[in-house]
């Protein structure tokens, strides 16, 4: 069975040739396929770098591949993206968020949002306002009131 | 919350290893936060006033909540006159419901809770409020002449009924459903065929009720278990299963040793037997048919106490409790022990109950550790199933 290689191009230029199949589950490259005609060195992707495609070509490889059947297929695939996950610094996930948005990679989207959010589950707010470089509008007095008025939360 | 094009956002920012990498609030307010568990979301609403607006305020991110977060990690039970919410996940949340005077008024009765909102009556049962405890968003309507027995159903398609059922007064023995909709704002008499003779299963007065999603809403009697179909208002009877282990507290009182609840979107039955045991069943229903299925080995209060004696004789100390065997007897003959409605999972929720302060146990089947909640404030019953919401009450 051959396959249709795509390439794929990054923001530093750096070619990523994958199965066609593994390509489209990225609504954005799915699109660019379709209607555009193709760059010689192949489909230019100026907002994602190498060091992100690469991460993101191995998940979208990994389950295009992989189709599970039964739960334990489900559960090994589920252990693979727990591992992926795991070797991943902040600044990586934040730009595979990114990624995965712009891509329309629903999958990966879900996978790495909810990372977040556990992630956010043991943090202190002021952790969370420097997580995503949030300016603190509140006065102390106006926060103070804001807590108290929903205290059950901070018990 | 306002939608921009994240394509265009994000273009700027990761082309760059280098550059800290900054993600938009589009993506932090669709698709992050609403992945929280309602405790850690209300935690971030001092993170800035335009968290505080979208966590509290708005109705758009309230529904993206209720799609993403599967709230497994904070279901418990709310105990409304206390102001407590007690969760599984060791965590005991007062409550400041300093606002809404009502909430402490002596007239107020509560009824129960339905998908995360609280409803009862007020004003000496002239009204019915509806609650969201979370967000406080609170709507009443007025209640019906017969000031029945109120159950709550609630569906995204139409919006919510509220059902009332009362002994009727023109045909003796029969039970009268009347219901309201937000739609026709009024009481309706319920179809006639909905009225059903109820006497063999002995009505409660303190019935708990539940709605565990689909059309039906449900009431404990004492030898069995009330429905009523809000989209084809019809009514029927289910007889508990286990009746001949069926204990029941006081005559007058009908108050047996059993709880309903929701899990997994089913109705739970859970008692106590003379024996000491557990029991937990599940209402599956098939082609309109009801039937009961087993849930959990059977589980004894006896081995319960062994495994966590200590627990057990230091709570009680001044009752010189001999041994576990005795402990159980005692707790069970006496009317002390109640089961709390089961959820599913691997917590067995109960209560011992010594001169009207219930203290709520919480007992892990697989650990089989078992845990005394919250001692430092008082508990009062009523103690309902509950799943926190950010959603408001439908209209």
């Amino acid at each position: 069975m051959s396959t249709k290689k795509i390439t794929l191009l990054s923001s530093d230029r750096e070619q990523f040739i994958v199965d066609e199949a593994v390509a489209i589950q990225s609504q954005t490259i799915k699109n660019l396929i379709e209607d555009t005609v193709p760059d010689e060195d192949g489909i230019p992707l100026p907002v994602v770098h190498s060091r992100i495609l690469a991460k993101v070509t191995e998940y979208l490889t990994k389950h295009a591949n992989y189709k599970p059947h039964n739960d334990a297929a489900k559960e090994e695939l589920k252990n693979w993206d727990v591992k992926f996950l795991g070797k991943l610094d902040n600044n990586t996930l934040f730009d595979l968020i990114l990624a995965a948005n712009y891509l329309d990679i629903k999958g990966l989207l879900d996978l790495t949002c909810q990372a977040v959010a556990d992630l956010m589950k043991g943090m202190s707010v002021e952790e969370v306002r420097k997580l995503f470089n949030i300016e603190n509008d509140f006065t102390p007095e106006e926060e103070e009131a804001v807590r108290k008025e929903n205290q059950w939360a901070f018990d | 919350m306002k939608k921009t094009k994240t394509i265009n956002r994000s273009s700027s920012s990761s082309s760059s290893s280098s550059v800290e990498s900054e993600i938009g609030e589009d993506i932090i307010f669709q698709e992050i936060l609403p992945r929280l568990p309602i405790n850690s979301i209300f935690r971030f609403i001092s993170v800035s006033k335009k968290w505080l607006n979208l966590i509290t305020r708005d109705p758009l991110f309230h529904a993206l909540h209720s799609q993403k977060c599967p709230n497994i990690t904070s279901s418990g039970f709310l105990c409304p006159e206390s102001k407590l919410f007690i969760s599984s996940d060791d965590q005991y949340y007062q409550f400041k419901w300093s606002k809404l005077e009502f909430m402490s008024s002596p007239l107020v009765k509560f009824s129960a809770c339905t998908n995360g909102l609280l409803y009862g009556t007020l004003n000496h049962y002239r009204e019915i409020f509806i609650f969201n405890p979370i967000t406080k968003h609170t709507v009443s309507i007025p209640n019906s002449k017969s000031r029945g027995m109120l159950g709550l159903a609630t569906n995204p398609d139409f919006g919510f009924t509220m059902v009332s059922v009362a002994v009727s007064r023109e045909r003796h023995g029969l039970l009268k459903f009347k219901v309201y909709s937000p739609k026709t704002a009024e009481w309706r008499v319920s179809k006639n065929d909905s009225m059903i003779p109820a006497y063999n299963y002995l009505f409660l007065r303190k019935s708990q009720v539940v709605f565990p999603g689909g059309n039906k809403v449900y009431w404990s009697l004492v030898k069995g278990i009330l429905w009523f179909d809000v989209e084809k208002e019809v009514a029927g009877l289910i007889e508990c299963p286990d009746l001949d282990n069926l204990l029941v507290t006081h005559p007058l009182q009908h108050r047996s040793f059993t709880s309903i609840g929701v899990c997994d979107g089913e109705l739970s039955y859970i008692k106590f037997t003379k024996k000491g045991e557990v029991k937990v069943w599940l209402l599956r229903e098939k082609s309109n048919e009801f039937k009961w299925t087993r849930k959990l080995d059977t589980v004894n209060l006896q081995r319960i106490f062994e495994k966590n004696w200590n627990v057990i004789t230091k709570i009680f100390e001044k009752l010189v409790l001999k041994n576990p065997e005795e402990a159980s007897e005692h707790f069970i003959q006496a009317g002390y022990a109640f089961p709390l409605p089961y959820s599913g999972g691997e917590d067995l929720w109960f209560t011992i109950t010594l001169n009207s302060d219930p203290k709520v146990f919480l007992f892990n089947l697989r650990t089989e550790e078992l845990k005394l909640i919250r001692d430092d404030v008082l508990i009062t019953y009523p103690i309902f199933p509950f799943i926190p919401t950010l959603l408001p009450c439908p209209i």
